[in-house]
């Protein structure tokens, strides 16, 4: 009880902390905004880096997503959570950075089979039982799916409007992302 | 292994997976720069983006103007004011950045030589605006292969971010 009280104290701590940094950096603090970056980095970057299946890709996303942070903070409302508001800009980002890929590479070459796994997991530790490798192993829309649901805790219904899905075909490529996973994890 | 074990594996790994990963290189400089860029710089591009966008649509409007009014008449001499224009707008524009850029390192060691495949192409389009100066179809292909050279001056020597 007291560990939980003391978890919840530091929690409450470190959301003051924040929302001073968030202050400061709506007055234009930079060195703040810095503290700001170091704190959620690492989040932001794992995210970009597991969409985008692109080591390279997840680099220059992290950085668009802080940069469109510093130009949007001001539209920030204090009634979400800062890190709900930051992850829904790295996931848009990405999203919108992998249609754009997909529509260039499109009209250079005609390929009919899209869906499928990306050089990610030649960039991951080679580990056939490591869930990071295994998930970047995962067909592209499948991998999307998993991490929005499984890791950052979407609902079907938030993926399926960002991807424009169907809630379905969410559910059913999540369902695709289990079993692939279940098989190569547990082997 | 029982599908309910292997799900509960699963889910097991999941739980306990890692959400952060820290990226292999230092990320901030770049977002320094670029906001360093955002504060101190006149937006550059932009600005001529506006005029070139502004002159084109001028371009445009005036040929299709010209069309209306003289469907008969040969528009020879109207037709060379405005790609003369806008040759002579383009120019200063390729000028202005290839100045602003000269102390920047570039990153491909070719982009000269694109510049010149481009420089090639503008060509042979305004030869073939000599010979049918009412195709407008040719002054827009003129504006694309500008655009081309302004975006390929500017990727080269600013690249997104560092």
């Amino acid at each position: 009880m007291q560990k939980k009280q003391l978890a919840s104290a530091d929690e409450g701590f470190g959301d003051a902390r924040e929302a001073e940094l968030i202050a400061a950096v709506i007055e234009g603090d930079r060195n703040a905004f810095h503290d700001l970056y170091q704190q959620h980095c690492g989040r932001v970057y794992a995210l970009c880096l597991r969409i985008s299946g692109n080591q390279a890709m997840a680099e220059d996303l992290t950085q668009e997503v802080f940069i469109q942070v510093w130009r949007k903070i001001q539209d920030f409302r204090a009634e979400s959570r800062f890190s709900t508001w930051l992850h829904s800009i790295a996931v848009n980002t990405t999203l919108a950075a992998i249609r754009k890929n997909k529509s260039w590479l499109s009209r250079i070459v005609s390929n009919d089979d899209n869906d499928t796994a990306t050089e990610a997991s030649a960039e991951m530790p080679a580990d056939e039982h490591n869930l990071e490798y295994c998930i970047a192993k995962l067909p592209e829309r499948a991998r999307i799916v998993f991490v929005l649901r499984a890791i950052e805790g979407y609902r079907h219904e938030e993926i399926a409007s960002k991807m424009n899905m169907a809630v379905g075909t969410s559910k059913s490529q999540y369902a695709r992302a289990r079993s692939l996973l279940q098989e190569w994890v547990e082997l | 292994m029982s599908q309910h074990d292997s799900d509960t594996l699963l889910q097991e790994k999941i739980d306990v997976f890692d959400r952060q990963i820290q990226p292999q290189r230092d990320l901030w400089p770049g977002i320094d720069l670029a906001l360093e860029e955002q504060l101190q710089q006149p937006p550059v591009a932009r600005y001529w983006y506006g005029i070139a966008a502004s002159v084109a649509a001028l371009c445009i409007f005036t040929l299709l103007s010209l069309n209306n009014i003289h469907q008969a008449e040969p528009l020879g001499s109207e037709i060379n004011q405005i790609i003369s224009l806008l040759n002579q707008q383009h120019e200063r524009q390729k000028q202005f950045l290839l100045s602003s850029y000269e102390q920047q390192p570039a990153l491909t060691n070719n982009w000269q030589t694109q510049l010149q495949e481009l420089d090639d192409a503008a060509t042979t389009i305004k030869v073939a605006l000599k010979n049918d100066p009412a195709d407008a179809n040719l002054i827009g292909m003129l504006q694309q292969v500008y655009q081309q050279q302004i975006k390929l001056i500017q990727s080269v020597h600013q690249p997104r971010w560092m």
